[in-house]
């Protein structure tokens, strides 16, 4: 069974113009899932159905089976504790006034999880690459790569099932995401992962699978490797013609 | 003469230095680029060129367009060389027009200026549809008479584009010209871009942190890192054949992401 | 042709005197008001001297119309004046916040109602409203402060319903949401935090709206009678006298000035302290 089953979905505020439109696809436990699309895929508005944030007009979402109801407290208690995001912008994602301890603890505090917050999110620092010491500090104070970390750290601190990044790389310099990256990639071993993203090159180093939308529809959907050496969909092929290469 | 001559220049807010001691020239006809991330100081370097840095820092080393000194200049004389000699188009369209504006009204600002600096009468509404047609715009009078917000991101950076160009500039000035835009969108700006500086033979400095899309527009190549100049050259050699550390790295970088797009023969 | 001096772009920064200023004139006000708590020059209600006496060692600020001592009644006014407008300010922030925070959730069709029911509001005068709810009453201090506190609800509600809104666009937010966290948990741990700072601002502005229009009401009799007069009561009291004993009619005046000025000043500069944003970056 897979982890995550998205059947016939689909959401829009116009009967002539919907945000997405029968999209269907399925994540199995264990890989790494790249959304791909534009301006106006409607690929936030699947990420926050995931999510449930919003719930779909049309067609369902099961995680691990369960149909996934947004408007049930109890029910999305447990969803959170088992999926968890990170968002695109490093500098509106974390609360400025709040320190860093506050921000990576408050899945623990929201969740009701039990145990000692303290050493839970020192070890979330450390496995994304920070000093447990930052603590007592405040987001203005640290880089946007060093701030996503700490997006990364809140997201993993409640040990989820399944991660979704919604453009978790894209505000970021060059060298700042080849790291970023490498700790995605890292975390795929331990987690499911869906990375949402417009950039086909960061999708190409980190996921398996893709899945790539248009106007709110799925237009190809398969392995990696497969859809980028041999594309199918004419909008396929005009993103990979568009993506600017490197000199030989 | 060279049209943008920047010699020694070092931007500083207090004590920090942003740039330092940073000197380039553009010849006409020229293209450059500034390769960088952030904090490197590259658009910094763009308003130093045009004498519009943001209050709070200091300019130190000499800045010439087109001969004139921008450094300590007044602003009331700088504004004969803007748009005479080098106009800008920058990063974000949303906020570089005005949102109260038709399009219309914003391009013809530029046109009046420029054919009454030249002595000339001009036919407004016909220069301004023109224009449009230049860069490609779909439907010119429509989009003529809209406002910004009713027409998408790429059309409002070809408005961007139109702007500057309306003051027939020897420079033209690009500061992440399509980073806010998609991916489909990016490549088409940058073909138009192209094909408009070298059917004007405009000069052109183009500033980026995304190296492919700078090899495949400018000559020569500037590396900026925390306001230092640390390699230039030309684009080919220094994408293929980095010398410095850091240029490497981030090539290194680059090439990561580029070689899962290698397709099947 | 090369510049070689460094040319200043334009300075920036204000400085932390307005902090001190609204620290001093603040604490000026709030020391006497102590003050008068345990101590005064002569009793406020005793008829101590001639009537209408000019200042003198004995009455620095002379004496009002029936013999009082006006310094003494001066000083009261200090806490009359300090009183009411943390009481209106508190019970405006208290009615304010909350319909504003609620109006920042709420569907398109109740916000536009809301937000539309503020504005109305906000077009009547606050003096208009206050003298409204104090006819409702009887005029005493207790009144005077529920009506200015209901008066200035509006403009705080509306207030707190924008920057409200604003703050529920970021990501944290839906982070907030993401990580499980309740609406209730939401508003208390983000969102009260990220508006307060606006709102204080706010607050000392109404803070002085209130005195002064406290001293408004005062003027026209509606407001608290002796001995818990204020500022605005002894105005009205000096306008017989306005060219025999000017005093009488300055002296009031600039106390009030200077209590207005003074929180303002303090807003100002606390506002900048409570930012961490702002702490020794430039």
């Amino acid at each position: 069974m897979s982890l995550l089953e998205v059947e016939h979905v689909g959401f829009g505020y116009s009967r002539d113009r919907r945000t997405l439109d029968d999209v269907s696809l399925a994540l199995e436990r264990g890989s790494a899932l790249g959304i791909v699309g534009e301006s106006g895929s409607g690929k936030t508005t699947l990420l926050r159905l995931l999510l449930g944030l919003n719930r779909p007009s049309t067609g369902s979402i099961r995680f691990d089976g369960d149909r996934l109801d947004a408007g049930n407290a109890a029910f999305m208690r447990i969803y959170r504790r088992k999926v968890q995001a990170v968002f695109q912008d490093p500098y509106s994602s974390l609360d400025p006034r709040q320190t860093i301890g506050r921000i990576v603890s408050e899945p623990l505090r929201a969740l009701r999880i039990e145990g000692d917050h303290r050493g839970i999110v020192a070890e979330a620092l450390t496995s994304v690459g920070l000093e447990r010491g930052i603590v007592e500090r405040y987001p203005h104070q640290f880089s946007g790569g060093q701030r996503q970390r700490i997006a990364i750290a809140r997201a993993i601190v409640a040990r989820p099932q399944l991660l979704l990044a919604d453009e978790a790389v894209s505000a970021l310099d060059l060298s700042t995401r080849v790291r970023i990256v490498e700790l995605f990639q890292r975390l795929a071993t331990q987690m499911t992962l869906v990375f949402v993203s417009h950039d086909l090159g960061v999708v190409a180093a980190l996921c398996d699978r893709l899945v790539i939308l248009q106007q709110g529809r799925v237009v190809e959907a398969g392995g990696t490797r497969e859809i980028l050496s041999r594309p199918a969909h004419p909008y396929t092929i005009s993103l990979l013609n568009s993506v600017p290469r490197m000199p030989a | 003469m060279s049209l943008l001559s920047i010699e020694h220049l070092t931007i500083r807010t207090g004590a920090q230095p942003l740039v330092s001691d940073l000197s380039l020239t553009i010849a006409p006809g020229q293209r450059l680029g500034l390769i960088g991330e952030s904090g490197s100081g590259k658009s910094l370097t763009a308003l130093a060129a045009i004498g519009l840095l943001p209050p709070g820092l200091s300019a130190g080393g000499s800045v010439q367009l087109a001969g004139h000194e921008v450094v300590g200049t007044r602003d009331a004389n700088l504004t004969r060389l803007r748009g005479a000699v080098a106009a800008t188009v920058f990063q974000e369209p949303l906020t570089a027009l005005d949102p109260l504006m038709r399009v219309r009204s914003q391009i013809a600002e530029p046109l009046r200026r420029r054919a009454r600096r030249d002595g000339r009468r001009i036919d407004v509404e016909r220069e301004v549809v023109d224009l449009l047609g230049l860069v490609a715009i779909a439907e010119p009078e429509r989009v003529a008479r809209s406002y910004p917000h009713e027409i998408s991101g790429g059309q409002r950076q070809r408005v961007a584009i139109a702007m500057a160009l309306a003051c027939r500039p020897q420079l033209l000035i690009a500061d992440e010209p399509t980073t806010a835009l998609d991916v489909t969108t990016q490549a088409s700006i940058l073909e138009l871009l192209d094909r408009l500086v070298r059917e004007r033979n405009m000069a052109l400095l183009f500033i980026s942190h995304d190296l492919p899309i700078v090899s495949g527009i400018v000559d020569d190549v500037i590396v900026l890192r925390r306001g230092e100049a640390v390699e230039r050259g030309a684009v080919a050699r220094v994408l293929t054949r980095p010398e410095h550390g850091y240029t490497q790295a981030l090539v290194a970088a680059a090439h990561r992401f580029d070689a899962g797009l290698e397709r099947a023969p | 042709m090369t510049a070689l001096a460094e040319t200043a772009v334009a300075p920036a920064r204000r400085g932390s005197w307005t902090l001190w200023a609204g620290i001093v004139l603040v604490g000026i006000h709030v020391l006497v008001a102590l003050l008068t708590l345990v101590w005064t020059p002569y009793d406020p209600t005793a008829l101590v001297g001639h009537r209408l006496e000019g200042p003198s060692l004995l009455h620095w600020a002379g004496t009002d119309r029936l013999g009082r001592d006006f310094f003494t009644a001066i000083m009261i006014g200090s806490r009359i004046a300090l009183i009411v407008g943390i009481g209106a300010v508190a019970i405006g922030a208290a009615i304010g916040v909350t319909l504003g925070v609620l109006a920042a959730f709420a569907t398109r069709l109740l916000d536009d109602a809301l937000a539309a029911a503020f504005d109305i509001l906000i077009a009547f005068p606050t003096l208009l409203i206050a003298m409204l709810v104090v006819a409702a009453t009887e005029a005493s201090l207790g009144s005077s402060i529920l009506a200015l506190g209901i008066a200035l609800s509006a403009v705080i509600a509306r207030l707190t319903r924008i920057v409200a809104k604003r703050v529920l666009t970021l990501d944290f937010i839906t982070a907030a949401r993401t990580a499980g966290a309740s609406w209730p948990s939401i508003v208390i741990e983000h969102i009260l935090p990220n508006i307060w700072p606006t709102l204080a601002v706010n607050f000392a502005l109404q803070f002085g709206i209130a005195v002064i229009a406290e001293a408004s009401l005062s003027y026209l009799g509606l407001g608290a009678p002796p001995p818990n007069s204020s500022w605005g009561y002894l105005l009205q009291a000096a306008q017989g006298t306005v060219y025999t004993a000017p005093i009488a009619a300055f002296a009031p005046g600039i106390a009030l000035v200077s209590l207005v000025i003074g929180v303002n000043l303090l807003a100002d500069g606390l506002r900048d302290i409570a930012d961490p944003t702002r702490r020794g970056v430039v």
